[in-house]
């Protein structure tokens, strides 16, 4: 007879492994929070510097290189590490994952253009919040527990950038920079050491 | 006290079998492609093992066409998802006994 004691953790690794994505990468969350503190200090030093008719244009610019770093640094690290690690690539629990992201990160975008449109920039940092964190906490059950946690603070950040729209870019900072430099952190001493 | 020996599924000695069961308990369902990928057999093994839980009640297969190419589909029945639960119990119990 085998292993009791074995056989269990052999269900256990097993459930785990088919049913989450488990080559989220610590590094690229410490990477993410770098790229976009280094977007909110350059958007600091175009404020006082370009003339305010030119002003949007340069911040609007930087936000998309934001926005496609983070997302190359993804990509890059996750194949990298799922490569590393032999874990399945692309299935069914990377399509869910995917799915449930994919949602409300396209509602919210939506939602930050009709903002753009309408110039009511003041809530942009609160609507990336709260839709970002919606999209980790829904997509948090096909991920680590650790997502579950990030798209709290993310929710909690931007319901406070909307109460307090004066320091809407501060929380911004806090919760895509340093929020992912801690969760990446964490998964990286948890996971890939 | 070999109450729970009894318990052990003879269906799921093979360690094969067991790891197939555990994964389809943990998802809704599975493709042939994924399991196989997931559990690191061949496509002979992984199908004889499924032939065996499906005669047994324990899965379902599901047979569907995506574009031109067939896709299988596997997924847990009750009656198999029951007898899982039992086998992780009386493993479980086996292992208290021991300690």
């Amino acid at each position: 007879m085998n292993n009791p004691g074995q056989d269990l953790s052999e269900i256990r690794s097993m459930m785990e492994k088919s049913s989450r994505v488990l080559f989220l990468s610590g590094l690229a969350g410490i990477v993410i929070g770098c790229i976009a503190l280094a977007g909110v200090f350059f958007s600091q030093y175009i404020n006082g510097s370009v003339t305010p008719d030119k002003v949007q244009g340069y911040l609007l610019a930087d936000a998309m290189l934001v926005l496609v770093a983070a997302i190359v640094t993804v990509l890059f690290f996750s194949n990298r590490m799922a490569r590393q690690k032999g874990l399945p690539g692309w299935n069914a629990t990377v399509q869910h994952l995917v799915t449930e992201l994919a949602v409300p990160l396209s509602a919210g975008g939506a939602v930050c253009i009709a903002l753009l449109i309408h110039e009511t920039y003041w809530l942009l940092p609160s609507t990336m919040l709260v839709f970002y964190g919606l999209a980790l906490f829904g997509a948090s059950k096909y991920a680590v527990t650790e997502v579950r946690f990030l798209g709290l603070a993310q929710l909690c950040l931007g319901i406070l950038a909307a109460i307090i729209p004066d320091h809407a870019l501060n929380l911004w900072a806090l919760g895509f920079g340093a929020c992912h430099i801690v969760f990446g952190l964490r998964i990286y001493f948890a996971y890939e050491r | 006290m070999s109450g729970s020996i009894d318990n052990l599924n003879k269906m799921f000695e093979s360690r094969v079998r067991l790891a197939l069961m555990s994964a389809l308990v943990a998802n809704e369902g599975l493709d042939f492609n994924s399991l196989k990928e997931l559990l690191g057999a061949s496509d002979g093994n992984l199908a004889s093992h499924a032939n065996a839980l499906e005669a047994e009640g324990y899965i379902k297969v599901k047979k569907t066409f995506l574009g031109k190419k067939p896709q299988t589909t596997y997924s847990a029945t009750a009656a198999g998802r029951r007898a899982f639960t039992e086998h992780v119990d009386a493993l479980a119990e086996l292992l208290n006994i021991s300690r």
